[in-house]
C-alpha cells in the first residue's frame, strides 16, 4: 500500500467496531450527541498538557509550592484547580543532575489524564511499554534523550492506582523568565520523562 | 517497597462480577539487574503492586 495512492487506506476491522460501538452508544441515548468529540477535544486542547507545564512552572518559581508538590501531589495540583478522574492520586518525581525519571503503564495507558490529557498513541505502543523497563537507556537515546551512564534511571510503572507526573529540571539561562514564560518551556514529553528540557 | 498507597480495590476480582476485596497497594523497586539477566546498569524499576501480588521473601 503506497502512501501516495489514489484510495484512501482501508478502515482497520477494530475502528469499524468502534464506530459501531459509538453508532449505538448514541442510538440508545447511553451518551449525548457530540458527547464524545467534546471530552477528546477538550483533553488535547484544554487541559493537556497545559495544566501539567503550569504545575511544573509554578513548583520552579516558588520552592514551598515545589515542597509540598513532591510531598502530596494530588493536594497541590487541586491548588491550581486541576485533578479528576486518572488524577486521584497523583505522584510527582523530580529529576536531578544525577536522576531521571521516566512513566510508563506496562499493563496498558494508564497516564495523568487532569494534568497531561490524553496519552500520546507512542505511549500506548507495546513497544514503548515494553523496551521503557528492559532498556530504558536505549530507548531514551533512540527517542532524542542520551543519558550520561552515571545518570541513575527511575522507571515509574503505573500499573496500580497511583498516577506519575515526571518534574524536569528548569533549563539553565530562564532565571529572568516569568512563570507563564516557563510554562511555555515545558513540553508533554519531558513530564512523561520521554525528554529532557 | 518504596511507599505505600492506601487500600484499593483489586482489579482481577472486580472485573469478573460484583465481589470487591480491598488490599493495601506498594510501589514496589527493582534493579533491573535482578529482574532481567541483561538489566542495564543504574537502572531501577518501580511496579505498583496489590498486597496480594507479593510473597514474602
Amino acid at each position: 500500500m503506497s502512501a501516495g495512492g489514489h484510495h484512501p487506506a482501508p478502515v482497520s476491522p477494530v475502528e469499524q467496531r468502534v464506530a459501531a460501538l459509538e453508532a449505538l452508544l448514541t442510538e440508545r441515548g447511553l451518551v449525548p450527541a457530540g458527547f464524545i468529540e467534546e471530552i477528546t477535544s477538550r483533553y488535547e486542547a484544554e487541559i493537556g498538557p497545559i495544566y501539567g507545564a503550569k504545575v511544573v512552572a509554578r513548583s520552579w518559581v516558588d520552592p514551598q509550592y515545589k515542597q509540598r508538590l513532591l510531598a502530596d501531589g494530588t493536594a497541590a495540583i487541586a491548588e491550581l484547580g486541576f485533578g479528576g478522574p486518572e488524577g486521584d492520586h497523583m505522584m510527582v518525581v523530580e529529576n536531578t543532575p544525577g536522576i531521571h525519571n521516566v512513566i510508563v503503564c506496562t499493563l496498558c495507558s494508564c497516564y495523568p489524564w487532569p494534568v497531561l490529557g490524553l496519552p500520546p498513541a507512542w505511549y500506548k505502543d507495546p513497544a514503548y511499554r515494553a523496551r521503557m523497563v528492559r532498556e530504558p537507556r536505549t530507548l531514551l537515546a533512540e527517542m532524542g534523550s542520551p543519558l550520561p551512564d552515571d545518570v541513575e534511571i527511575r522507571v515509574w510503572d503505573s500499573s496500580a492506582e497511583v498516577r506519575y507526573l515526571v518534574l524536569p529540571e528548569r533549563p539553565p539561562g530562564t532565571e529572568g523568565m516569568t512563570e507563564a514564560e516557563l510554562a511555555d518551556l515545558v513540553t508533554r514529553d519531558s513530564m512523561i520523562g520521554a525528554a529532557r528540557l | 517497597v518504596v511507599r505505600v498507597d492506601g487500600i484499593h480495590s483489586v482489579p482481577d476480582i472486580e472485573a469478573h462480577g460484583t465481589a470487591r476485596r480491598r488490599e493495601p497497594t506498594y510501589s514496589v523497586r527493582f534493579d533491573a539487574a535482578d529482574l532481567w539477566r541483561d538489566g542495564q546498569r543504574g537502572v531501577r524499576v518501580h511496579v505498583d503492586l496489590w498486597d496480594s501480588y507479593l510473597e514474602r521473601s
